[in-house]
């Protein structure tokens, strides 16, 4: 009998990890290797060195002076920003084609995932029983959180969408029309992409269990997993609805004052026009 | 066919767009569940192209997320036209902040000048982030084509520019822009400041071009700290505006070692310069300028003199000056020198004539201006401290003014003058409908016990409240003249309906018959208080008198209802039997059935009793209509 991760790999087709985004995790994991070397690798890949300038550029990061070399743009942007921003665009690159599905919106995909990683990354740093997480790792998981449903909507494209669209597309009864169609959901899909990527193990855990049921899942992942929802909050309805999740039941286990939920929410829309934008 | 085509939702969107129903179209795009048919609606709103439908898919764009805000957003900024560029400006006013920073970055693509002024709206936007990216926009955008600003209002300009650097500031002063764009660019350096910046203002401010030169002015007025020094080539400059508006400008930051400068220009041959030397001059040595002033009271130009007159209020020290002014001032001059006088409280008996004429000639005005009311108070208030006699005809004119304030003190200012002085003035002003000064009026007479007090505080008693009436209640119980029934008969025809009131109250108790004719005139009157008191006068008379019976039937059946019911009181005490048909009939009226069934009761008699009696089974019979009608709803509900 077929376990589950045989049953999603012989069903759904995986894509190789991209080369760029392997080499850039040799250098993030080696503490022997620099900045330089990371920069070495910016040289080599003409698109992911110019997105890199652009970011470095960007009103975010406030340089008075234009960051004209690459090496500069390192030295702004940190090992650890270069290998989100070739995550980023690896997976981009990996799944652009599906912007030709017309019921399919890729780019409001990227959108709830750039602001997904905006909301990880704050909750992170305000909310103190989170702050061991590191707000870096909570961002790069909330980036690949979902990256199960493109795998799945690249493979079974109209037939995925037929099962998700009646369901709301998105959220836990999108995740159970997923299950009884298929025998598997996109968390499932998500972990085993994650793990054939050879992304950190936290990656795959926020992947495979976002849509447990509270109580089981790690903190790492119910932060993430909250992120989600609240991202989508503020996608779909604004400001305030962002700040109405972060004041509702849902978000209690965060313990958030009501003087924190006014900054953070401020700080989490802030950052995500900036990463929109940019 | 025909209704395979009307189920088809399809189908049916094509014909609200040809029915031009953008409203239905909006809706099916908001509300719809099948994204097809969203997108659809989406489409043929924009092949509409008009604003109704771009305003449509604006409101669309703002509202919550349903899979094509995005496309719609990049459709209208595809989309040329004001109209679309209309539409993008109502996303600003989205509640989500990602859009408002999208629709942002969408707009700084258009190359209309409008977009401009939208960017700027973009700066003002609640969020850091959003403002961030239209101040970047906005700053290419002007970089890139500083011209277009040409096209906007000056407003816009004038906030776009303030955000430009100092550098983009100076080169928009360049003469190839236009003078709108010179004229805030000089505006944007005069807040920057610094000697860079006075130099570049001093040399525009001689520009033949107005706006420019006004805007260059108005910038150099702006500059903190404008040194002196650089202002004195205007101070000699051959043309009169520059010489006075560099004064102002050298007056804002010149100290005392400047006064020879100033003191030089009371010489100047323009009269703004002069007057510009004057309040300079007042600026820097206060009081002490007095004597450098009063040189200028004697110059040809009245607006010069009206400048040393208002300096002159603002000393201590130039009491002699401003007499002199008074004296010397024909026309408005002297009035305005007067009222200084007056503000200053100086007082000579030569100003005592001229204060004089100012009130009785301002007293006659209708609607006088604070200046003046302030000066007449002011006048009334100095006279009246040196009971000056001439004053008191004044202080009656102010009395009669319709300003409360200024009859205030023109009565406070008569009753300061003695007893023996104020009193035919006081009896000149009785007839005043200011309650208030009635009241004063009366007392005061009646205090001097002077004859002329009664029809006041009847007046007072009768028309005032609290205790003034009690007081004047006071004095006319001492007043013989009260009770006299011939005074009484006289003043049933005074002119104050009060008066004849009282009068009628008090003959009431009269058992005289020379008041009857007098009564009956006055159950007449046009006051109906005054008829209801002389009906009331008039009831003791009805049995023994077959005219004063007769007024009384004919008083209850026509006129105020409080006098007929008097009337009808009055018929029944005497028990007028001419009077059955009449009371009767006022059987049939419901407020004067109790007061009718009275006086039947009194006057006694069969007809009288029969009506009484069918009134009486009527209402046995029927009831109360009313209750009836509330009992019956009363069932129903």
């Amino acid at each position: 009998m077929l376990d589950l991760s045989q049953l999603i790999d012989r069903t759904v087709s995986i894509p190789a990890v991209p080369q760029v985004l392997l080499r850039l995790q040799e250098i993030v994991n080696d503490p022997n290797k620099s900045i330089l070397d990371a920069v070495q690798i910016l040289e080599e890949d003409p698109g992911l060195g110019v997105r890199c300038l652009r970011i470095a550029n960007s009103a975010v990061y406030g340089i008075r002076t234009p960051v004209a070399t690459l090496r500069h743009a390192g030295s702004v942007l940190g090992m650890r920003k270069i290998h989100e921003l070739a995550l980023q665009s690896c997976l981009v690159g990996q799944f652009d084609h599906l912007r030709k599905l017309r019921a399919f919106n890729i780019d409001l995909f990227w959108q709830h995932s750039a602001v997904t990683v905006v909301t990880s990354r704050e909750l992170a740093k305000v909310v103190k029983g989170f702050r061991s997480i590191g707000a870096e790792r909570a961002a790069a998981c909330g980036l690949l959180h979902n990256i199960g449903r493109l795998a799945m909507l690249d493979h079974f494209r109209a037939g995925y969408l037929d099962v998700v669209l009646p369901a709301g597309g998105h959220g836990d009864d999108a995740c159970k029309a997923e299950s009884e169609a298929f025998g598997f959901d996109h968390a499932a899909v998500g972990s085993l992409l994650a793990s054939k990527w050879n992304l950190s193990p936290e990656t795959v855990e926020v992947t495979r269990d976002h849509h447990r049921p509270f109580n089981e899942r790690s903190p790492l992942t119910a932060l993430v997993g909250f992120a989600s929802y609240a991202a989508y909050e503020l996608l779909n309805s604004g400001d305030y609805a962002l700040k109405a999740s972060l004041n509702s039941q849902e978000a209690a286990f965060l313990g958030l004052t009501t003087e924190e939920v006014d900054e953070v929410s401020e700080i989490i829309v802030e950052n995500s026009v900036s990463a929109f934008v940019a | 066919m025909a209704r395979k085509s009307d189920d088809d939702p399809l189908s049916r969107l094509e014909g609200l767009a040809k029915a031009g129903d953008f409203a239905s179209l909006g809706e099916i795009l908001c509300k719809e569940n099948m994204p097809h048919v969203r997108r659809r609606s989406m489409e043929l709103l924009f092949e509409m192209n008009n604003s109704d439908a771009f305003e449509i898919l604006a409101d669309v764009a703002s509202g919550p997320e349903n899979g094509l805000n995005e496309e719609i957003l990049n459709g209208l900024k595809a989309k040329p036209g004001e109209h679309s560029l209309c539409a993008l400006s109502r996303v600003l006013s989205s509640e989500n902040s990602l859009r408002r920073a999208y629709t942002i970055t969408l707009i700084s693509q258009r190359d209309e000048a409008p977009a401009l002024a939208m960017l700027l709206r973009g700066t003002r936007d609640p969020m850091k982030a959003v403002c961030k990216i239209a101040e970047r926009a906005l700053h290419q955008r002007v970089h890139r084509n500083p011209l277009a600003l040409a096209k906007l209002p000056r407003e816009s300009i004038a906030g776009i520019v303030a955000m430009m650097s100092l550098e983009l500031a100076q080169e928009l002063l360049d003469p190839k822009y236009p003078s709108s764009i010179r004229a805030e660019a000089s505006r944007r350096l005069a807040v920057a400041s610094g000697a860079e910046a006075v130099t570049t203002l001093m040399s525009l401010s001689s520009d033949s071009d107005p706006i420019l030169a006004t805007a260059a002015w108005e910038g150099l007025n702006i500059i903190k700290d404008l040194p002196a020094t650089f202002l004195l080539p205007y101070l000699a400059d051959r043309r009169d505006e520059f010489r006075r508006q560099g004064l102002e400008l050298f007056s804002k930051t010149c100290g005392r070692e400047s006064v020879p400068i100033v003191a030089g220009l009371l010489k100047d041959p323009s009269a703004g310069v002069r007057e510009e030397a004057i309040r300079t001059l007042h600026k820097l040595l206060g009081d002490e300028s007095t004597p450098m002033i009063k040189k200028l009271m004697g110059d040809p130009e009245v607006s010069v003199r009206r400048v040393v007159l208002r300096t002159f209020l603002n000393v201590n020290s130039a009491r002699a000056e401003i007499i002199q002014m008074v004296a010397m001032e024909r026309g408005p001059l002297h009035d305005a020198a007067l009222i200084v006088a007056a503000r200053k409280e100086i007082f000579v008996k030569e100003l005592a004539d001229d204060y004089l004429a100012f009130l009785e000639r301002h007293s006659s005005e209708t609607s006088q201006t604070s200046d003046v009311i302030d000066a007449m108070a002011a006048i009334a208030k100095i006279l009246g401290e040196v009971n000056e006699p001439r004053a008191l005809s004044g202080f009656a004119a102010l009395c009669k003014t319709t300003s409360r304030r200024l009859r205030r003190i023109g009565i406070e200012s008569v009753l300061a003058f003695p007893e023996s002085q104020r009193g035919d003035i006081l009896a000149s002003l009785v007839d005043t409908h200011d309650r208030a000064m009635l009241a004063s009026l009366a007392l005061a007479l009646a205090l001097a016990k002077d004859h002329r007090a009664t029809i006041p505080l009847i007046r007072t008693y009768m028309e005032c409240g609290g205790r003034p009436a009690k007081s004047a209640g006071e004095y006319l119980q001492n007043d013989s003249k009260v009770g006299d029934v011939d005074v009484l008969i006289k003043f049933l025809s005074n002119q104050w309906a009060s008066v004849r009131r009282f009068a009628a109250e008090k003959l009431k108790n009269s058992k005289d018959d020379r008041v009857i004719d007098p009564l009956l005139k006055a159950s007449e009157d046009e006051d109906t208080e005054v008829q209801l008191a002389s009906i009331e006068a008039l009831s003791s008379f009805a049995k023994n008198h077959q005219q004063v019976a007769e007024r009384l039937i004919h008083a209850c059946s026509q006129g105020d209802i409080t006098v007929r019911q008097a009337a009808v009181e009055a018929l029944g005490n005497a028990q007028i039997v001419e009077a059955v048909p009449n009371l009767i009939k006022a059987l049939h009226n419901i407020f004067l059935r109790p007061r009718a069934t009275e006086a039947l009761k009194k006057v006694g008699g069969r007809q009288g009793y029969l009506a009484l009696k069918r009134l009486q089974r009527r209402e046995l019979l029927f009831g109360n209509r009313n209750k009836a009608k509330k009992v019956k709803k009363k069932m129903l509900d």
